[in-house]
């Protein structure tokens, strides 16, 4: 299935031909992953592209994309798979009509296969177009600790045991990608099943190199200067720091504004792209921004 | 694994060991795992190897550095053979003193070296020494410090003297009444939902399983609710030298709450802030305490409230914050710091808990008014201003605890306004 990935350059070749700039580190894991039939959990800043590498797996593998986006409370019938309890009802009544004599066999009808309803998981498990799926969980750390139970049995044999029918497995595993942006950390048994990839906000030639990959026509001048500028933000003492995610958008915003440049009032102005709190806000523009200007340039 | 050279497994397993040794969990399936990667890639190519066994060992950020030490320095030069004798030695957590080698350290030893200023403080320290008293004999005590020492319950007079002014033998009876005393903590209705006698949805699965088992008669009705969760708390202690009467005990109250309570996280603070939380953990009370005390940087030293709370909100707020915790900060605010970052800090925190509690151990004194800088400057941000110098006031933060399950209201809006 992955033949064309036949070596850890492959996968970063591949990666970046959709887009995505993958460190020699991250295509390691990420290969291996694949070759291994291993899940691959994903823990870094928000905005650093752990969601995207999904993505840009599924648009590469040519796989449908499944995404679970996890919440509190999120439980086995939303995740996982759910009965369709109206159709059971009608089922119930029609065999009471129909004077059923074997209330065993009542009972299996009623628990088939045929009225279960597929969640993520168990859609990644058993997909309905019958080919396998790259399978998202993402900011699995929203979750609450009930749901990484849930996760455990899914991550290990890629299976789902339903009381009432039996254990799914999936006849060819799914490729799964977990990310976290640890706002807590994420239980051991999890992590254990799976490969782990920090991933970290990158250097400055990867950065540029991942505004040139993602926004067509963004001139080589301006991209340095962005990316200096959010690269020497990130240093300042700012309670929330700008992921990628935020230098693209920047990148966009002066795009739309026909900037060729980067200037001071430029910079103020579309501050709150990067910046998501006031008080950081409040800490970078006016001064702030002119020191950080002439930095770059000297 | 079978096609996994003879010494380059020896090798692997060298190297587990070494991680091991660092305090990475590393199970043999890990190493087998790395024994079928390496066949998948180019084994000469010393930084896949690297990525690899990264991707395979690390489970954490915090193991990562640990990983790549122990990465260089085996690897450190492929032709050469693995030099055995030296390496894990040196790794060894509990190596012996003196016998390091003449290279540059690799085990942490910073941890040993506080431990070692933590012990010639012992010495000399009554508020250190507090915790090791108990076991030792209690020669010279009077009777009245016998009987407290045998039935520690608390009796009106015990529970209303002022923590600053008990000696060893009451503070160990305060203690040990920690320890066996129930903390609960309201609770916060979670978006889980558990089976019910009565509650706002039905349990639809359940009914049909009984309804499929006993086809006749009406539909037999049952219900989900929503469940409840304790809230997670967190503890900001201030154990400056100002605090210095009250630390040890407040300490053993925090490591009360640690145990009797599962989400619980606490911080130490004077001039720097640390997370003490694991070191709470411990078991015994007393090695606890010892160790939650070396963690902190300038143990009774001076305070600076504001830089320690912006770093709580910086490092640590976006892990510890979530589910609407109560936090509670423990100081007599007094500050040598910048009071305007306290503000500010202050308001920052307040946004994102469920309440916000002071707790002042001067705030008991007779006549006692907030008249701190520090303290001036916090209040405005505060749900509750409580005082924590006996028996009695824990125990009125104990039933404030229990009742703190409704959002507050009237919370923070006319606050800014008792400020100005």
């Amino acid at each position: 299935m992955t033949s064309a990935l036949s070596s850890i350059a492959d996968v970063k070749a591949c990666l970046a031909s959709h887009g995505y700039v993958a460190d020699r580190r991250l295509a390691t894991a990420v290969f291996l992953s694949l070759r291994m039939q291993k899940p691959l959990f994903l823990e870094g800043e928000p905005g650093v592209g752990k969601t995207e590498i999904a993505k840009a797996l599924s648009a590469l593998l040519k796989r449908p994309l499944i995404r679970l986006q996890c919440y509190e409370g999120l439980d086995v019938s939303t995740a996982v798979y759910e009965w369709d309890y109206a159709r059971q009802m009608l089922a119930i009544r029609l065999i009471e009509a129909l004077g059923e004599a074997d209330e065993a066999r009542a009972e299996e009808r009623i628990f088939s296969r045929k009225y279960l309803l597929k969640r993520p998981l168990l859609e990644a498990v058993e997909p309905s177009g019958g080919e396998p799926v790259v399978l998202l969980i993402d900011e699995l750390d929203r979750a609450d600790e009930e749901f990484e139970a849930f996760l455990l049995e899914f991550l290990s044999e890629y299976q789902i045991s339903v009381p009432e029918v039996g254990t799914i497995k999936a006849t060819r595993a799914p490729v799964v990608i977990v990310t976290s942006n640890r706002t807590r950390e994420i239980h051991d048994a999890l992590k254990r099943r799976c490969y782990y990839q920090w991933i970290d906000y990158p250097p400055f030639e990867k950065e540029c190199a991942i505004v040139k990959a993602r926004i067509p026509g963004a001139r080589e001048k301006l991209t340095a200067d962005v990316v200096r500028f959010v690269q020497a933000l990130r240093g300042e003492d700012v309670f929330k720091r700008p992921g990628v995610a935020e230098t693209l958008d920047w990148m966009t915003a002066l795009h739309a504004l026909d900037q060729e440049t980067l200037s001071e009032n430029v910079v103020n102005d579309t501050l709150g792209v990067l910046l998501k709190y006031r008080d950081d806000v409040a800490q970078i523009e006016g001064a702030a921004v002119k020191r950080l200007l002439a930095r770059k340039h000297g | 694994m079978a096609e996994a050279h003879g010494h380059l497994l020896d090798n692997l397993v060298r190297f587990a060991e070494l991680l091991r040794g660092l305090g990475l969990n590393v199970t043999t399936a890990q190493l087998a795992e790395l024994g079928h990667a390496l066949t998948l890639i180019d084994i000469t190519e010393k930084e896949d190897v690297r990525a690899a066994a990264a991707t395979i060992f690390v489970r954490r950020q915090a193991d990562i550095s640990p990983f790549e030490m122990a990465f260089d320095q085996f690897f450190r030069d492929s032709s050469k053979r693995f030099r055995e004798a030296s390496l894990p030695n040196r790794f060894s957590p509990n190596r012996p003193p003196g016998g390091g080698s003449a290279e540059a350290p690799l085990a942490p030893t910073e941890e040993e070296q506080k431990h070692a200023r933590l012990t010639d403080k012992d010495a000399g320290e009554p508020m250190l020494t507090l915790a090791a008293s108990e076991g030792e004999s209690v020669e010279g005590a009077d009777d009245a410090e016998e009987m407290t020492l045998a039935s520690y319950s608390p009796t009106a007079s015990f529970s209303k003297k002022d923590f600053g002014e008990m000696s060893a033998h009451e503070l160990d009876a305060v203690k040990r009444f920690l320890r066996e005393h129930r903390f609960e903590f309201a609770g916060r209705t979670t978006r889980r939902l558990r089976r019910a006698a009565r509650g706002p949805r039905l349990d639809l699965r359940r009914m049909l399983r009984g309804e499929a088992a006993a086809r006749l008669g009406p539909p037999v009705l049952c219900f989900r609710a929503r469940k409840q969760k304790p809230r997670p708390v967190i503890v900001l202690c201030d154990v400056s030298g100002s605090m210095e009467p009250y630390a040890r005990v407040l300490l053993a109250f925090i490591y009360a709450l640690t145990h009797k309570a599962r989400r619980v996280e606490a911080f130490g603070f004077s001039t720097e802030l640390a997370r003490i939380t694991r070191a709470l953990r411990e078991r015994e009370i007393d090695s606890a305490l010892r160790h939650a005390a070396a963690l902190v940087p300038d143990f009774g030293g001076g305070t600076r409230i504001g830089a320690a709370l912006k770093s709580f909100n910086f490092d640590w707020a976006c892990r510890t914050l979530g589910q609407g915790p109560i936090v509670l900060i423990i100081s007599d605010g007094w500050d040598r710091g910048d009071t305007t970052l306290l503000a500010r800090e202050m308001e920052r925190l307040s946004l994102s808990c469920h309440a916000l509690i002071w707790l002042n151990p001067l705030a008991g004194m007779p006549g006692f008014e907030p008249l701190q800088k520090g303290l001036m400057a916090a209040l405005p941000f505060v749900d509750h201003f409580l005082p924590v110098h006996n028996l009695d006031s824990l125990e009125k933060l104990a039933r404030l605890l229990t009742v703190l399950d409704t959002p507050l209201p009237t919370r923070r809006t006319g606050r800014f306004d008792k400020a100005a």
